[in-house]
């Protein structure tokens, strides 16, 4: 904004043609100081920021004018010099605020696009799962356990080790609607043994292998990782894209084998999910989504479990909790670094628009743009911003 | 570290390339099958996005819009006013644009029933857009509308005196509500431009891309669906023909009205948890503060709007829509507040006519509707189009409420907010406008229910017949709509020697003159406005018309030498006549024998004589 600012200063101060100068006034006016908004305000598509910029530069202009104007003192001169002040101190305070774009996603999502499509849910034991994420205080970076420094691969063997349950788990999709009609698509993955419904989320679109992947990641924490994943072919369109970021955390993808069980569950979830009536909103519909794999992981006896709960059964079957690991995902735009918790991470721009994922344990980070790997992160204690590096350059 | 940490270990020193690329190299462990030629690793990321959303197709929308874009631009013709047929600009338009506009139409409609991305039926829409509301600037050389003239007239007045005049006796309003000239008579003086003519033209295809934006943050309030959002923009933009989207005040304040609302759903909406909505205290604080000024400017921008703006707010907090309130609280205070101080003159003129017309409110409506009784066949023709496409908006947004037995719930704000504007037929002393204004403001809500009808489930049952159901309805809409928007051109539209007769007249008129006209149809009011007083014939009383049209010069001469006149002028244009006729405000070929009566009398000199312009001064006057 400050360039657009010179630009119409300059512009003014030189003699030259109006029809080049026409155009600059209009960037001028139509784009400050709404920019600014940009920076603090998550706004949830670029039709939005469009609006958003032009309306609120149209109004600060405007209001500053009729300022003038009703003051009686108005002039050319008079009137530029304050929309200008008015956009120089809006760019100024910004900066000296340190704004920087936010890159939480609005969580409306749309269907066909926008970024990200989906809005994960966490089934995760042992406290009800919740749609809204708790932001931490921004007070100071969180203690990160320091051990020597070793290789990054050796410690991805060993955090893959930790793990690995080496269970099958299948995902489905079930169709819902909502009640106004609005399509949602429900992801979800099951245990096979244990039955368990390890992750469930909802996406706008028609569920693909970004969805899948999401919220096998979201699972991580909580349940680990399978050995195997069996997913329909309609999720996993190629699975191809799955290839290194599978070897990596140890497990293969299946889409030659249906996943039986997983499908039949979309009944149960139908059935224990519909109990308040058609949802409203896809909040709503979250909401009882969550309720109703809560209900079923912990409080429903399965009979070919021996009437235990899924959830017992797989506590019986995996005693030891996996390791610790905190799961995050987001988006970066051109330019800016990725947030993730408390640390910032230099990302390349051709991440632009991905949905970025880090599996975060100890002080090593690991980063997948979509369902690819990105590389590899070292959280050292006391730096906010990190520099991204490539599992090919890592030293053995 | 276990075993199978050692395991991963060996597999990655094994291989040559790096971790992702490495990790394939044991295929015996995992089961993958390296496939020579695939792309892995980081350079295939960024690919994927393209790959998982881009179906083949995409390529020859791409290519249709295109195309249709270049066909309809291109062939838009070159129009001289004066050529204008029944159905005005639609009477003249070639068939290659309407094609472009039809193809465009079905591209969409296949598009959406198909789930195409955002970004194809973003193009659609914009295309269709930029095409409709691009033509007039495109087919005629001067702005449209002789109501968008008065408005250059007042940032001339702004440019000439450096500021407004709230007590000024003509055009008072527009020097209460200043905002949106004081601001484009900066945006002039930078750019270093004579007036804002050119930049007027572009105006209602500027606004209507801006509309398009902001109601993309309304509809997705209001549903997810990809499929109705845009369809409901599509019928927006066609059933947008009121023309209060030209280079006015009303029009940015629309805009405004719209990114209040849209700012309202998104943030402050009652549907989903404070905790979703905003999350950073410095964001909840500039959303507020841009709320608070986006009605400041609302306010001061224009007098309607902003009683529009109060009914909508406060309906969306009484019935709990919103969980702020104050909105419209702050809305009323600034209202008084701008009423009470800065525009006291217009507010102590104005304000028992107000009262007065609330206590009319049946007589108003009525005389808000053309008779079509008393119009000539070619009005009638385009009245019947623009009732047409207002009762197809409308009736399509009453079956896209009735679809959806469900969805009152869920669409209680939009109920809302379409049921606000009939609040607005109230304030009537806006005259024949009215009816419109409140049109304007429910037709988003229409539309956005009408682009549901097709999408009651998530796949249609059979998709051809819903794309044909679709396209059909939207074309009929389509052509309506041109026909509603351009019908009237032969009188709102003005040739180079009508600009010229109004232009001189503005030029050398003395302050204090006088101006006989048949009507307000012409460029008027753009230069030196307030120099001028205007004596339209059409708006007299029956008498005083009829002894007008049996002796023109003797009666405008009377008119003229009365003593408030410094210098009188007569102007008569070829739109003027065209309105009187049409309208039935004049015989057929009374205003031809007004000029002829003009050149032979010896009372006026002619200053300027063509067919389309003639401009005469009374003699004699000091």
């Amino acid at each position: 904004m400050f360039g657009i600012t010179a630009m119409v200063l300059v512009a003014l101060s030189l003699d030259f043609d109006s029809a080049a100068r026409l155009p600059i006034a209009l960037l001028f006016y139509l784009t400050c100081p709404g920019l600014v908004l940009l920076d603090w305000v998550r706004v949830p598509d670029a039709f939005t920021k469009v609006a958003l910029t032009v309306a609120a530069s149209l109004t600060a202009n405007i209001l500053t004018v009729t300022l003038l104007l009703a003051a009686g003192a108005y002039s050319m001169p008079t009137g530029l010099a304050a929309v200008s002040a008015v956009a120089v101190t809006a760019a100024t305070v910004s900066t000296l605020r340190g704004a920087k774009r936010l890159a939480i996603p609005a969580p409306r999502a749309l269907v066909f696009g926008g970024s990200p499509r989906n809005w994960p849910l966490v089934v995760a034991p042992p406290v009800i799962p919740s749609v809204e994420e708790d932001v931490p205080e921004a007070e100071s970076l969180p203690a990160v356990e320091t051990t020597p420094t070793t290789d990054p691969i050796d410690d991805l063997g060993a955090l893959v080790a930790k793990l690995s349950t080496g269970a099958e788990w299948q995902v489905a999709s079930t169709d819902w609607n909502l009640s106004d009609g609005t399509p949602i698509t429900v992801v979800y993955v099951i245990d096979k043994a244990s039955r368990a419904c390890v992750s469930i989320m909802t996406t706008t679109g028609p569920g693909r292998d970004i969805d899948v992947w999401s919220a096998l990641m979201r699972a991580v924490p909580n349940w680990g990782i399978p050995a195997r994943l069996v997913a329909p072919a309609k999720l996993i369109s190629n699975p191809d894209y799955w290839r290194d970021s599978a070897e990596m955390l140890g497990f293969q993808v299946d889409t030659s084998t249906p996943p039986m069980l997983a499908k039949r569950f979309a009944q149960t979830l139908r059935k224990l999910g519909t109990n308040d009536g058609d949802p409203a909103s896809i909040y709503e519909l979250q909401r009882q989504l969550v309720s109703a794999a809560y209900f079923y992981n912990w409080e429903r006896p399965h009979s070919s479990l021996q009437r235990r709960t899924p959830r017992a059964a797989y506590a019986d079957m995996h005693p030891e909790r996996p390791a610790d690991v905190t799961v995050e995902s987001s988006t970066v735009g051109r330019g800016e670094h990725l947030k993730v918790g408390l640390h910032e991470v230099a990302a390349p721009d051709r991440h632009a628009g991905q949905m970025i994922t880090a599996l975060t344990h100890d002080d090593l980070m690991l980063l997948f743009a979509d369902t690819m790997p990105m590389g590899y992160v070292r959280l050292t204690p006391g730096k906010r911003v990190h520099r991204l590096s490539r599992w090919e350059d890592a030293e053995p | 570290m276990s075993a199978r940490g050692d395991l991963l270990e060996q597999r990655l020193e094994d291989s040559p390339r790096g971790l992702p690329s490495r990790a394939v190299a044991n295929e015996s462990v995992l089961g993958w099958e390296d496939q020579p030629g695939s792309r892995r690793g980081s350079q295939t990321v960024s690919s994927l996005r393209e790959r998982l959303i881009a179906t083949p197709s995409l390529g020859v929308h791409a290519i249709v819009i295109i195309c249709a874009v270049v066909v309809g631009l291109a062939t838009v013709p070159s129009v001289d006013p004066s050529q204008l047929g029944v159905l005005g600009l639609a009477s003249v338009l070639g068939w290659k644009t309407y094609a472009a506009i039809g193809v465009l139409i079905v591209g969409f409609c296949i598009a959406t029933v198909s789930q195409k991305s955002h970004g194809l039926l973003a193009g659609y829409v914009v295309s269709i857009t930029v095409l409709l509301h691009g033509l007039a600037p495109l087919a005629y050389d001067h702005l449209r509308f002789p109501w968008a003239w008065k408005h250059v007239g007042i940032v001339d007045f702004i440019l000439r005196h450096g500021g407004v005049d709230p007590a000024i006796e003509s055009l008072n309003a527009y020097h209460n509500w200043p905002g949106f000239f004081g601001l484009n008579a900066l945006i002039a003086e930078t750019a270093g431009i004579e007036n804002v003519l050119e930049l007027a033209k572009w105006a209602p295809l500027f606004f209507n891309l801006l509309y398009l934006a902001a109601l993309f943050l309304v509809f997705r309030n209001f549903t997810l669906d990809a499929r109705v959002i845009w369809t409901g923009l599509l019928v927006f933009t066609l059933g947008n023909w009121v023309g209060q989207d030209y280079f006015a005040p009303q029009a940015v304040a629309y805009f405004f009205y719209l990114v209040i609302i849209g700012v309202l759903l998104q943030w402050f909406t009652a549907d989903r948890p404070q905790t979703e909505l905003l999350q950073e205290e410095t964001e909840s604080t500039l959303i507020a503060g841009l709320l608070l000024l986006l009605i400041a400017a609302t306010v001061v921008t224009h007098q309607l709007t902003p009683v529009m703006l109060l009914v909508a707010v406060a309906g969306l907090a009484i019935f709990r829509r919103t969980i702020v309130r104050w909105p419209s609280v702050v809305t009323t205070v600034l209202m008084a507040v701008w009423l009470l101080g800065f525009a006291r003159p217009f507010f102590d003129e104005y304000a028992p006519k107000v009262i007065a017309d609330l206590a009319e409110l049946g007589g108003r409506v009525e005389s808000g509707l053309v008779d079509l009784g008393q119009v000539d066949t070619s009005q009638q023709l385009v009245s019947l189009g623009s009732r047409g496409a207002t009762g197809l908006v409308l009736v399509l947004g009453a079956l896209g409420f009735l679809s959806r037995r469900k969805m009152w719930k869920h669409w209680k704000a939009a109920v809302i907010l379409g049921a606000a504007p009939l609040v607005l037929v109230a304030a009537s002393s806006y005259g024949d406008e009215i009816l419109f204004r409140a049109y304007l403001f429910i037709l988003p809500i229409a539309a956005v229910l009408a682009g549901g009808i097709w999408f009651v489930h998530r796949e249609p049952e059979d998709k051809s017949f819903t794309a044909v159901q679709m396209s059909a309805t939207l074309l009929v809409l389509a052509f309506l709509s041109v026909v509603a928007q351009h019908g009237n051109d032969i009188y709102t539209t003005f040739t180079d020697d009508e600009v010229a007769a109004a232009t001189i007249m503005y030029r050398e008129a003395e302050p204090g003159s006088g101006v006989v006209q048949l009507s307000t149809a012409y460029p008027t009011n753009f230069l030196r406005y307030e120099t001028l007083t205007a004596l339209s014939v059409s708006t007299f009383s029956p008498a005083a018309k009829e002894r007008f049209l049996a002796d023109p010069d003797q009666v405008a001469a009377r008119w003229l030498a009365d003593a408030e006149f410094t210098e009188g002028y007569v102007l008569v244009t070829r739109s003027q006549a065209a309105d009187v006729t049409r309208r039935g405000k004049m015989p057929q070929g009374s205003p031809q024998e007004i000029v002829e009566d003009f050149r032979s009398s010896p009372l006026f000199e002619s200053l300027y004589d063509t067919p389309d312009g003639a401009l005469f001064r009374l003699r004699g006057k000091p």
